[in-house]
């Protein structure tokens, strides 16, 4: 591929990482990351441990919440900024915990650039990269793909993969309320409802002994369960 | 009796809804009037026991006792689900500061980097 061309692209593109209490990971993760995108907006959801100051360290732009409001506050957050400064074209969403990898999230930009897509969700099932993920978090992230299918009536294969790209000027219809975990059905159902066009491919995951600690568990999803029908 | 049951059954739902999530002036003014029948309740047993017993004749309780731990049961109930929804409502409100501090915070932040 033209080096000069992912140059331009990678320019107009922002990596919008969520971290709460990452201290561990998140050096690792942001220096790998910025070896494909020079921009990178971390927001430190009210860590504990240092997780900011140590993503600034490593060259982030990093923006903190004074208290802990969960992954999808911290990506609203992002989002805002984003919207607000109008600078960028493209949005990857990323997680902090090292399972994504750097040249998956370049694929997804590349394919947002290359199709009429307006969000393109990296997916842990198609192909054989499910074969990797550990038997529980299949079966739940299985519940939680027909639970999506269910509320959003959208058929993804993956639904709560923090792994997107998005275009820059979709993001204010897709301004979502629920600051848990939920945020990821509700921007499927939010997408739905501005009619924006959804692209899915496949990606693998990393699973270190730390991702798997630090992933959703089954108690987790009771959770985005119970919050998405609170509300 | 059977259909006073049902009415009254039917009728808590709705009313139980309306005085838990309710925040306009209305739900507010309505859970004053409630807590105010609640002690005025409380007094009138004090004072007239005989008052319960016919309520719970009236009602189609086995005993006034049991009504006394039926209306408890509701009025905990209600308190419960309203606090519950209080505390949801203020989380809302407080996320929504954080995220608007965070935002402000870091768009001034850019701003006086020069936009580099």
């Amino acid at each position: 591929m033209n080096t000069d061309y992912w140059d331009t692209i990678a320019e107009s593109t922002v990596c919008i990482v969520p971290v709460y209490n990452e201290a561990a990971v998140v050096s690792e993760v942001v220096d790998s990351l910025r070896q494909v995108f020079p921009h990178i907006l971390c927001i430190d959801d009210g860590s504990s441990d240092g997780s900011g100051l140590l993503a600034r360290k490593s060259g982030a732009r990093v923006v903190t919440h004074v208290l802990n409001i969960g992954q999808g506050g911290a990506l609203q957050t992002g989002f805002s900024i984003v919207s607000r400064e109008n600078r960028y074209s493209f949005v990857v969403t990323f997680d902090a915990d090292g399972q994504h990898s750097p040249s998956d999230a370049k694929r997804l930009v590349l394919a947002l650039v290359a199709s009429d897509a307006e969000i393109v969700f990296g997916s842990r099932f198609l192909e054989t990269s499910s074969r990797e993920i550990p038997l529980v978090k299949r079966v739940v992230l299985k519940g939680l793909v027909k639970f999506n299918q269910y509320v959003t009536d959208v058929r993804l294969s993956d639904a709560h993969n923090g792994l997107r790209a998005i275009r820059v000027d979709s993001l204010p219809s897709l301004s979502f309320t629920h600051y848990g975990m939920a945020h990821a059905t509700e921007i499927v159902s939010k997408s739905l409802q501005a009619n924006l066009c959804i692209k899915e491919i496949p990606m693998n995951v990393r699973y270190t002994a730390y991702s798997r600690k630090k992933g959703q568990s089954i108690f987790n999803s009771i959770n985005i369960l119970f919050d998405f029908l609170w509300r | 009796m059977t259909v006073m049951r049902l009415i009254l059954a039917l009728a808590f739902a709705p009313a139980f809804i309306f005085l838990v999530r309710g925040v306009g002036m209305r739900a507010r003014a309505l859970r004053g009037v409630v807590l105010m029948l609640g002690l005025g309740a409380v007094s009138i047993t004090l004072t007239f026991p005989n008052i319960v017993d016919f309520a719970a004749d009236a009602l189609g309780v086995s005993t006034s006792l049991d009504l006394l731990v039926y209306l408890t049961i509701l009025t905990l109930t209600t308190l419960v689900g309203y606090v519950v929804g209080k505390f949801r409502r203020l989380e809302k409100r407080l996320n929504v500061v954080i995220h608007e501090l965070a935002v402000r915070s870091g768009m001034e932040h850019q701003s006086h980097r020069g936009d580099s």
